[in-house]
């Protein structure tokens, strides 16, 4: 099913059967080479006219990629108030994990309790899964070993376990971001 | 007063790296040891390049650095992601003190 999926997109793709802005390609180009010039740092022109063929090459080969779905949506201010409110609480979060680990670590006894649970998800789109997992995975004490489509939930290795009902499991590991990437991503 | 939080950064940094290999070291299997590696990755190598780029102020150089960060951050949860599924799919075990294992039950 997903390799199928993965196909699709890529006919998609290649075919260009995506409805998309005839601005795209340049708007693309235009990213990606200011990207160049920043991270070059100079404005000679040969830097520049390296910049603008890779820039463009990249820029065919991916525009694809950026400007998918319909722009409406990229541009909702709400979408992007949540993603700066849910850097904070990323960090406040790793923290946290941090701590927890830190004193795992060090503890003379090692008190840990480690196992896999399941852990269920409401979340629809392909980038909010993927967030959730990075962001379980990221932060240390969870870690996401397997993503499962058909019943909608992540299979995380827990470093304590504290509950293994679904419900606990997510209200206490995903809930922390969900709560953020389900507004962001849907 | 800058540099004192760059070094506070570095400072913090520096300590995860070594606890976090001390927890490579301590913790009793692959799973968590990757516990273990992501407190090395996120606590000590961001945290230090992030009083790095604190401490050489603005300029192309900070730019560089944020780009690694970012780049570690990206990264880092797939490759931990995806020794974990390999470890699991070709049978290593969870320590024998592991209290539940979902993932053998449901889907074996």
């Amino acid at each position: 099913m997903q390799s199928e999926k993965l196909k699709f997109d890529f006919v998609l793709l290649s075919k260009g059967a995506i409805p998309m802005a005839k601005g795209s390609l340049f708007v693309t180009f235009v990213c990606l080479w200011l990207a160049w010039i920043a991270l070059t740092g100079s404005l000679n022109f040969q830097e520049l006219a390296v910049g603008a063929i890779v820039a463009a090459f990249v820029a065919m080969v991916s525009y694809g990629l950026l400007f998918r779905g319909k722009m409406r949506e990229k541009f909702d201010l709400k979408r992007w108030g949540y993603a700066l409110a849910y850097v904070p609480a990323y960090f406040w979060a790793e923290l946290k994990a941090h701590a927890n680990v830190i004193y795992y670590i060090l503890h003379p006894r090692m008190p840990i309790k480690p196992g896999i649970v399941r852990v269920p998800t409401k979340l629809q789109s392909d980038f909010g899964i993927t967030g959730l997992a990075n962001a379980i995975t990221m932060t240390p004490g969870t870690l996401s070993v397997e993503v499962s489509e058909e019943d909608s939930s992540l299979y995380v290795h827990w470093i304590n376990v504290k509950a293994v009902e679904p419900e606990q499991t997510s209200k206490q590991i995903a809930w922390p971001f969900e709560r953020f990437l389900r507004r962001i991503f849907g | 007063m800058i540099e004192i939080i760059a070094y506070i950064l570095l400072g913090i940094g520096a300590a995860c790296a070594i606890i976090g290999a001390l927890g490579i070291v301590r913790f009793p299997d692959v799973y968590n040891r990757i516990h273990a590696n992501t407190v090395v990755v996120v606590g000590g190598v961001i945290v230090t390049l992030l009083g790095a780029s604190v401490l050489e102020g603005l300029s192309s150089y900070t730019l560089k650095i944020l780009i690694i960060a970012l780049f570690l951050f990206l990264t880092n949860p797939v490759g931990s992601h995806a020794i974990a599924r390999a470890a699991h799919k070709s049978g290593v075990k969870l320590w024998r003190r592991s209290v539940v294992d979902k993932l053998e039950e449901e889907k074996p």
